[in-house]
């Protein structure tokens, strides 16, 4: 593995042993690319197992992109051949899972672009604030559909969602899809 | 959302009930920080009790997910996104600049000449 493919993308701080945080960190557009793959494994894993975290924040150290889509640079086959994990999906849709079974409650602080993973990966988690300020996408045709779903079946129901998002916030819940 | 494949800003996917909470720039570490203090004061087996039910309610089965990545990861390779991914580059895509700052705006106009 080349030193760029092995540089940490993700940075991970405790901030107590019940409070952790994840930083995206791969300047300058935080794409999110194959060697970013088993980081990101390392870090679900450890939410998962660890017998005192309770919350888990993402958030990005790159200005205007909180986490964005695939390398499309990458070759493909980076990602489509690795084994799947656990739960039997491939290993990025494994993991989203797995983040949002995971005994811990994630919240992504959302500044600037959260595109294709980023999307996702918002979608897969439970609470989700974001500045005002920033941009948010769904991207065409490379997105696949987050895992949450509206509770009523739905897919597309926006005048409901100012209710349920209102609402969420009290719960620590939401649901979404975006494509 | 599924379909447009556009950009949308923070307010609009508060009113859609894509985000919990679309907040003032200066607010939402603060905001955020608070509310991760405070569930981290809480009972863990409460949270992760609370978390399963609502995964119950909301959290699509292992089984309805896998197609919807086999659809991705197989879109991606067919000539239609190929083509389209090639124009995307030409044009700055992977790159700072315009087409990463907007790329909704971009995606929209694939078929008509670089600006």
């Amino acid at each position: 593995m080349s030193d760029i493919a092995s540089a940490r993308q993700l940075r991970l701080l405790r901030r107590s042993p019940s409070y952790w945080r994840v930083t995206f960190d791969n300047p300058p557009l935080n794409i999110f690319g194959p060697e970013a793959i088993p980081q990101l494994n390392e870090i679900v894993t450890a939410l998962e197992s660890d017998h005192d975290i309770k919350v888990v924040v993402f958030d990005s150290a790159v200005e205007g992109f909180f986490l964005t889509h695939n390398d499309f640079l990458a070759r493909l086959e980076d990602t489509t051949n690795l084994p799947p994990g656990p739960t039997g999906l491939a290993q990025l849709p494994d993991m989203l899972v797995r983040l949002s079974r995971a005994p811990v409650v994630s919240i992504a602080s959302i500044r600037g672009r959260a595109t294709g993973v980023g999307s996702e990966l918002a979608l897969a988690i439970h609470a989700f604030c974001k500045s005002r300020k920033g941009d948010l996408v769904a991207v065409g045709s490379w997105c696949w559909p987050g895992p949450r779903r509206w509770t009523d079946g739905s897919t597309a129901a926006p005048h409901r969602s100012r209710t349920r998002a209102g609402s969420a916030t009290e719960r620590g819940r939401y649901s979404g899809r975006c494509g | 959302m599924l379909l447009s494949a556009d950009d949308i800003r923070g307010d609009v996917a508060e009113l859609y009930g894509y985000v919990n909470r679309a907040l003032p720039d200066s607010e939402l570490d603060e905001f955020v920080d608070a509310l991760a203090v405070r569930i981290a004061s809480f009972d863990k087996q409460a949270i992760t009790e609370t978390k399963h039910l609502v995964d119950i309610a909301s959290l699509p089965s292992d089984a309805e997910i896998a197609p919807e990545w086999e659809a991705c990861m197989a879109s991606i390779a067919r000539p239609a996104a190929q083509a389209s991914l090639k124009t995307l580059m030409e044009r700055g895509f992977h790159k700072p600049g315009d087409v990463e700052n907007r790329l909704g705006y971009h995606l929209g106009h694939l078929g008509s000449r670089p600006l």
